[in-house]
């Protein structure tokens, strides 16, 4: 699969050093979005949302110049903000010591940005994702919210596509169970 | 009665908490904008500087490696030279004697048999004794 147009102005702006600030303009109206508002669902808190978007970005233009046309770009994009959030939990995880402890935190950091709204559906539906385990969260974002193929996600996650579908099984089972128990 | 999330889908998947206006987004993104390209006009300067490095390095090393080559090769070439002559020197005895006994006449050939045996029996009676 080639890269499309935009993706190959993008690759040639972002390589050259006179063009780097176009390129990512481009970059940032083509994909930004989508790729913030999956690294925000990963981590939920804003400022380390727009921390780990930066150090996906960074990590972009750095090796843009290697990218090869055999995968699409936002699926090396998303490649590269999955890595940078794995990375975040990593170290989150050095400081809050177990699963419980460090899912807990999430969800927190989510109520602590709603301030009233806290109690509506749609935080409780985003909480309940927040406590899933990191591989089926990661599974069930790409999936329901950016609709990625299996073969997609699974190039991103390199996990198999049957793995990946079970993941997403029982993520959507206990998010369904967590909201019937909350209502 | 409980919530149901298919029923629900297009709002769930069309409305987020994280939401964030055109303005904030805007200023975020210059944000990181900002820090991007400092980051990777730090990391161009490094790389010259560790360019450069390169080179000086791999200048002192080639110099280094033409003199070791050098001072390698001149003593061995001697010593190949000085091998040689030795080879010769120990070659031509071989053929000068070679040389001595095709003039010799008769005589003198007779004469150096005898002085051979001689020596060979005083040799073998020396070690029955």
């Amino acid at each position: 699969m080639t890269a499309t147009g935009i993706d190959q102005q993008i690759i040639q702006y972002c390589v050259q050093n006179k063009d780097m600030d176009k390129g990512f303009d481009l970059l940032m109206n083509a994909y930004g979005k989508r790729l913030y508002a999956h690294i925000r669902r990963m981590v939920a808190g804003e400022q380390d949302a727009e921390d780990v978007l930066q150090e996906t970005m960074i990590n972009v233009i750095k090796s843009i110049k290697d990218f090869k046309n055999e995968s699409k770009l936002y699926t090396w994009l998303y490649t590269i903000a999955t890595r940078e959030c794995l990375k975040f939990f990593k170290q989150k995880k050095i400081v809050l010591k177990d699963f419980n402890e460090a899912n807990e935190w999430l969800s927190n950091s989510l109520y602590a940005e709603q301030s009233i709204k806290a109690e509506t559906i749609l935080v409780k539906f985003h909480a309940a994702i927040l406590t899933l385990p990191e591989k089926q969260r990661l599974v069930f974002n790409l999936r329901y919210f950016d609709e990625l193929s299996y073969e997609d996600i699974s190039k991103i996650t390199e996990t198999s596509v049957s793995s990946l579908k079970t993941n997403y099984h029982y993520a959507f089972e206990k998010i369904k169970n967590q909201l019937s128990n909350a209502i | 009665m409980p919530y149901n999330i298919e029923e629900q889908e297009d709002y769930l998947k069309n409305n987020s908490p994280y939401k964030m206006n055109d303005t904030e987004w805007r200023a975020m993104q210059e944000r990181i904008k900002t820090n991007v390209l400092a980051a990777s006009e730090k990391e161009s300067k490094s790389r010259k500087v560790k360019f450069t490095s390169w080179k000086i390095a791999a200048a002192v090393a080639g110099l280094f490696f033409i003199g070791a080559t050098c001072f390698t090769f001149w003593p061995a070439q001697k010593t190949i030279q000085s091998g040689n002559i030795a080879y010769d020197k120990a070659e031509n005895p071989e053929k000068q004697l070679d040389a001595a006994i095709n003039n010799l006449n008769e005589s003198e050939l007779n004469w150096v048999h005898q002085l051979n045996e001689n020596e060979i029996t005083e040799q073998n009676e020396y070690f029955e004794n």
